[in-house]
């Protein structure tokens, strides 16, 4: 029997062992201003040029459909390429649609394919091609985590997606082999920057339908029509791919192979390009940043698409106060934060929309201004506020839970000494699980937490929208009603600069209320080899490698 | 010792199907599933990956689903890399990790037993404070400070081993080797003491006396007794090594096992994570049968049986 307890206590050690592992998270990347390198002609290459790019992170899947991040868009762009795509100044430009119209509602778009797509596999490819992806991602089987993301701009979408109406009457109609007819829910100007998401890419019907699970992997049924053309997946490893030769500007593809592979540890991918291994990598080590910043210009930082901020919980006592909210926005110390973290190129946001976004020729943060907030804290008016609420120099608030993800305690204490010194508020940290945080954040079980928003297409909306009372990422509590009607109004408006002028009023309401206390823009950088040129960072953070030139 | 077998061999078995009843409800008890993610998913989507993952069951339906295709070797879908099962990334990481295993436990065996014994026998001599001082940098030192001085060296600095991964056979010196050190100088520590505790011991001056000669002594009489908690130390490292290794993996970027077992908890990967606990107790509680075998063989007094 003591060897029965011996098996016991074994198994129940490695159970526990495994129960105790700490989690991760991987950072995701994102951008605002295009980050471009230009080239000269390249010389006639004489042997395969090829590229080899690491990312710090293995995407859970390349199904375009289904899976939607940074390092998926950038796999995307190398394989795939939808109706429109983006250039260098991250204006939008014909990609498998030579031209397109819009109705004067702007409620239909009419998209023209070019004559003559294939496949990579010479297949041609049609209008139905695009019809059949997007009803794909509707479809609940499909199980698509962007399915959301099409629902919201196609009509009738989210009646389909629960099997209410036939596929006939979606949105999306291949009229002929090379029009696509596209009706929208609303007029949203920004239906354009939104189709660069995977989510609208074409796939082969024949090869989805043979291999639903897997098709994305093997190079036999991986038929894309980009300007390259998978060759291998090897899981934990890397992909390759190599030259479309039936992609339609297969002409100004320079590079002949491409791979990306996944290491995991940022310190070996440093490594790797510092001894010239690898020609680019997706990040660098944090604890080299400062040194490589200053030391190698090899290093192209950018900003993320992307806001970091906290959510006060308008239903904590206290915290439903808008006052009490307005003057934790007004004493948060954000140049002071990001110098606490020692964050050297992050940029500190005054408004929920980062800086960048174009709308009727004007910069959205240009125009809605610093929402009366400043990157250092403005104390007296703080306080003057807190009194006013009735909680002079914080006297009467509970000790609030300050919710962090467990990764972020170092971020959550200069936040607790910022809120204690400048209110005299009180807090308690609570280090939670990633994967529990904004679990826990939908359901109301904090009061102040860290939060973070990656915008999904290259408009102001994106970083709006969330904040109305219906939107499920909300997880504030705060609803108001004037918010959710500005934001319904700018949907809905045909005319940009009106649209902007109703964000812009929605901006200010939001700022002034509080429910979120904006910190900053994060930043992204990436490495890449001096002979590698021609390439650029989109607004929406994808790497567009195709046209890159590479002059060993 | 048919009977013994047999015996172990049901005891075996009542110690995965406890490992896999308390993985697989401890698991579910973690808050937090596979899909929730840093932004809400609508309801309609997020029970269209239920119903597609079977996770809309009854929690006890869904464990006998579990057992029953586990009969099967079907450890299910991974639930966060779409499109793969579980098999597949276990048929794809498990070589990988089993090479570096196999070789760092051969590196093992040559390098630790002779060493220990070698100090041993030359006791607070030359050899001896030689190899004490080593091994115990080696004990004291984690592998990834070593893996990272190892990496910079030799891929960065000389530029003769590659930076990462595994695709040739280059790639796997430097993570054997990093693998190899703290065990060896353990199992080299642990084999000194072993053996010096058995030179002292009564019977060893009695062969003396008996006039065998000394490499006789130490062969026949001290090897073989001082070989029994070395070989429990050997067999646990052997068995932990075949999994995979997390640190030395992602440092190396070593498409093996060891990686997704702290990404799988992360992420709440359930099948991944269940597979992965079977895989490495199964060997773990393999390598303890096979240690006590070893056991009977080396010392016939040590009884496995109850009479």
């Amino acid at each position: 029997m003591k060897k029965f307890w011996l098996f016991f206590f074994t198994a129940i050690m490695i159970v526990s062992m495994i129960a105790a592992c700490a989690p991760q998270i991987p950072t995701p990347t994102a951008t605002e201003v295009p980050v471009t390198a230009t080239a000269t002609e390249p010389p006639a290459p004489a042997e395969p040029v090829s590229f080899h790019y690491v990312f710090l992170d293995e995407p859970p899947g390349i199904d375009p459909g289904i899976s939607q991040g940074a390092t998926q868009s950038t796999i995307y762009a190398a394989l795939y390429e939808g109706l429109v795509t983006v250039d260098d100044k991250g204006n939008i430009i014909p990609g498998a649609a030579e031209k397109w119209e819009t109705s004067a509602d702007g409620m239909e778009y009419t998209f023209h394919l070019r004559e003559g797509l294939t496949w990579s596999d010479g297949k041609p490819l049609t209008a139905n091609d695009f019809e059949y992806a997007w009803l794909r991602v509707l479809k609940p089987e499909t199980a698509s985590t962007y399915s959301w993301f099409v629902e919201m701009f196609i009509k009738n979408g989210t009646a389909f997606a629960k099997g209410e109406v036939p596929a006939e009457e979606v949105g999306v109609t291949a009229t002929d082999d090379r029009t696509l007819v596209v009706k929208l829910n609303m007029p949203a100007a920004y239906f354009l920057q939104a189709l660069l998401s995977g989510c609208w890419l074409p796939v082969r019907q024949d090869m989805v339908e043979a291999n639903p699970e897997k098709w994305p992997f093997d190079s036999a049924t991986a038929v894309s029509n980009g300007p390259f053309v998978l060759t291998e997946y090897k899981i934990g490893s890397y992909i390759t791919a190599e030259k479309n030769p039936n992609y339609w500007d297969a002409a100004s593809v320079k590079i002949d192979k491409i791979k990306f592979s996944f290491i995991t540890d940022a310190n070996t991918a440093y490594s790797a390009f510092a001894a010239g291994d690898v020609d680019g990598i997706a990040g660098v080590p944090t604890t080299e940043l400062v040194n490589i910043l200053a030391s190698d210009d090899r290093l192209f930082p950018y900003d993320q698409l992307r806001i970091s901020f906290l959510r006060l919980n308008t239903k904590s006592p206290g915290l439903d106060n808008a006052l009490v909210r307005r003057a934790i926005n007004l004493a948060f110390d954000r140049k002071g934060y990001l110098d606490g973290l020692g964050s050297i190129t992050a940029k500190p946001i005054l408004g929920s929309v980062p800086n960048g976004l174009i709308l009727d020729g004007k910069n959205f943060r240009d125009v809605s201004g610093d929402n009366g907030l400043a990157a250092v804290a403005q104390i007296e008016e703080a306080k003057k506020l807190l009194a006013e609420a009735g909680y002079p120099d914080g006297n009467g608030l509970p000790v609030y839970r300050l919710h962090c993800a467990d990764n972020m305690v170092k971020n959550a204490e200069i936040v607790q000494q910022m809120l204690l010194t400048n209110l005299g508020i009180k807090t308690e940290i609570k280090p939670v699980d990633t994967k529990l945080n904004f679990p826990m954040m939908v359901e109301g079980k904090y009061d102040i937490a860290f939060g973070g928003w990656g915008g999904d297409y290259t408009h102001p909306m994106t970083f709006l929208e969330l904040f109305t009372s219906t939107a499920y990422d909300n997880a504030t509590g705060w609803a108001n009603a004037e918010y959710d009607e500005l934001i319904n109004k700018a949907r809905l408006a045909t005319n940009e600069a009106e649209a902007l002028d109703l964000m812009v009023n929605a901006e200010h309401i939001l700022m002034q209320e509080s429910p979120i206390v904006p910190i900053s823009v994060p930043s992204g950088a990436i490495m890449m080899q001096k002979y590698v040129t021609n390439w650029f960072i989109s607004p929406s953070d994808t790497l567009y490698i195709a046209r890159a030139v590479i002059t060993k | 010792m048919l009977k013994y077998i047999s015996k172990r061999f049901a005891m075996m078995v009542i110690t995965m199907f406890i490992i896999i009843t308390a993985t697989f409800f401890l698991m579910r008890a973690i808050p937090g599933g596979p899909f929730s993610f840093d932004r809400a998913l609508p309801p309609s989507v997020e029970e269209a990956l239920n119903a597609k993952y079977n996770l809309d069951k009854p929690l006890i339906e869904q464990y006998f689903d579990y057992l029953l295709s586990i009969l099967r070797f079907d450890f299910g879908p991974s639930y966060v890399y779409f499109g793969r099962t579980v098999n597949e990334m276990i048929a794809d990481g498990w070589p990988d990790s089993a090479k570096l295993g196999i070789a760092s436990s051969i590196l093992i065996l040559i390098f630790g037993v002779p060493l220990g014994i070698v100090a041993a026998l030359n006791q607070n001599k030359r050899p001896d404070r030689a190899i004490m001082v080593i091994s115990t940098i080696g004990v004291v030192i984690p592998s990834f400070v070593l893996a990272t001085f190892l990496l910079y060296f030799f891929s960065v600095k000389l530029e003769i081993l590659p930076t990462f991964g595994v695709d040739s056979w280059k790639g796997y010196i430097l993570p054997t080797i990093c693998l190899a050190v703290g065990p060896i100088c353990g199992i080299t520590r642990l084999s000194r003491s072993s053996m010096l505790d058995t030179l002292s011991q009564d019977y060893m001056r009695t062969a003396e006396s008996k006039g065998l000669s000394r490499s006789r002594i130490i062969v026949v009489h001290g090897l073989r007794n001082s070989l029994i908690p070395v070989v429990t130390s050997l067999g646990m490292t052997f068995a932990a090594l075949l999994t995979g290794t997390f640190v030395i993996e992602k440092i190396f970027a070593v498409p093996g096992l060891g990686r997704y077992f702290v990404s799988s908890i992360t992420n709440r990967d359930y099948t991944a994570v269940m597979a992965l606990t079977i895989l490495s107790s199964a060997i773990m509680v393999v390598a303890v049968f096979i240690i006590d075998i070893i056991y009977m063989l080396l010392d016939p007094r040590i009884k496995l049986y109850d009479k």
